[in-house]
């Protein structure tokens, strides 16, 4: 699962991401635009205080593990690539996307292609236009795309831009977005069962 | 030491209002009457988050923003946007890793200081 903030992301992480339960079916990668590491180390420390699961900063090589949320660190691309059974992050310095770094969009797009119909893409508050073509490579993959509406955001720009794409699943005021993502876990989780 | 927070606006009325908020949670609270004002005193105040209106006559919040970037002191200080404005322009979405939030006119005492206390 892939969510992406900008302005006002702070805020609402606080709101959305301690609703989550701690489950061994799914982590969260998150990707928000933000200059200061200080701040942003700052946010993932309160949150794993605050949170049912681990909340980390992502370093390079680091595997994603089920049960955790990731924060993209400041001034690097992130991208999740498969080796065999497992799935681990790879940082770069490619230029700026969107004119950030870490870009939504880099990240949803790697999500889409590891996770395909299993990838959840979420946009929240936020300005500019990034992270619209990782929500739509997400959905042509086949997974889910959610956005934050536009009363409960601070700004609406990100969600809209995506909206624009015709690639967004729903659009869900704030606090309803945890327990929508965690039916779509579930809903995910009984088709693999059942393919296996 | 007390955190330090610059507001920046050009009603007098406004300033006065977020200040006695502020300063009610134990915040220094530094005021600007405008773009050129902030400008000119942020290396002094040396602020640790920037509470700037957008829509001012000398010059909008944004530019202020391109000014203090291009200064190099941007990196270091939050910045909150408070508008009446609802969205903010496209152009000036290169800005958007540096404001971590936009809060709209009018705004309530509690609303706003939930939002300042996340980010200090």
């Amino acid at each position: 699962m892939a969510i992406g903030t900008s302005t006002g992301g702070i805020a609402a992480l606080h709101d959305i991401l301690p609703e989550f339960p701690k489950t061994n079916t799914y982590a969260i990668l998150i990707a928000m635009h933000i200059i200061s590491p200080d701040v942003v180390n700052t946010t993932a420390k309160r949150l794993n205080e605050l949170c049912s699961l681990k909340v980390k900063m992502a370093e390079h090589g680091m595997q994603v593990e089920p049960g955790t949320a990731y924060f993209m660190p400041c001034d690097y691309h992130a991208q999740t690539k498969e080796y065999g059974e497992v799935v681990l992050i790879n940082l770069n310095k490619e230029p700026k996307v969107n004119f950030v770094r870490p870009s939504v969009d880099v990240l949803m797009n790697s999500v889409a292609e590891v996770f395909k119909e299993n990838s959840i893409g979420i946009l929240l508050t936020g300005m500019g236009m990034d992270g619209a073509q990782g929500m739509k490579a997400i959905k042509d993959a086949g997974g889910s795309t959610m956005v934050q509406d536009r009363d409960t955001s601070s700004v609406s720009q990100m969600a809209e831009a995506a909206i624009d794409l015709s690639c967004v699943d729903t659009v869900l005021p704030l606090e309803f977005i945890p327990k929508k993502t965690m039916k779509w876990v579930e809903e995910k989780t009984s088709n693999r069962a059942a393919q296996i | 030491m007390t955190k330090k927070i610059m507001v920046v606006d050009d009603e007098k009325d406004i300033v006065d209002i977020v200040a006695s908020f502020l300063e009610g949670e134990g915040y220094t609270v530094h005021s600007a009457l405008g773009g050129r004002e902030c400008i000119e005193s942020i290396k002094e105040v040396n602020p640790e988050l920037l509470l700037m209106d957008v829509m001012m006559p000398d010059m909008n919040g944004w530019e202020v923003l391109r000014d203090l970037k291009n200064m190099g002191v941007l990196e270091y200080i939050k910045v909150i946007m408070l508008t009446v404005v609802k969205e903010p322009k496209q152009e000036y979405a290169d800005l958007s890793p540096y404001v971590l939030d936009y809060i709209t006119k009018p705004f309530n005492k509690k609303d706003l200081l939930k939002r300042v206390t996340r980010l200090m």
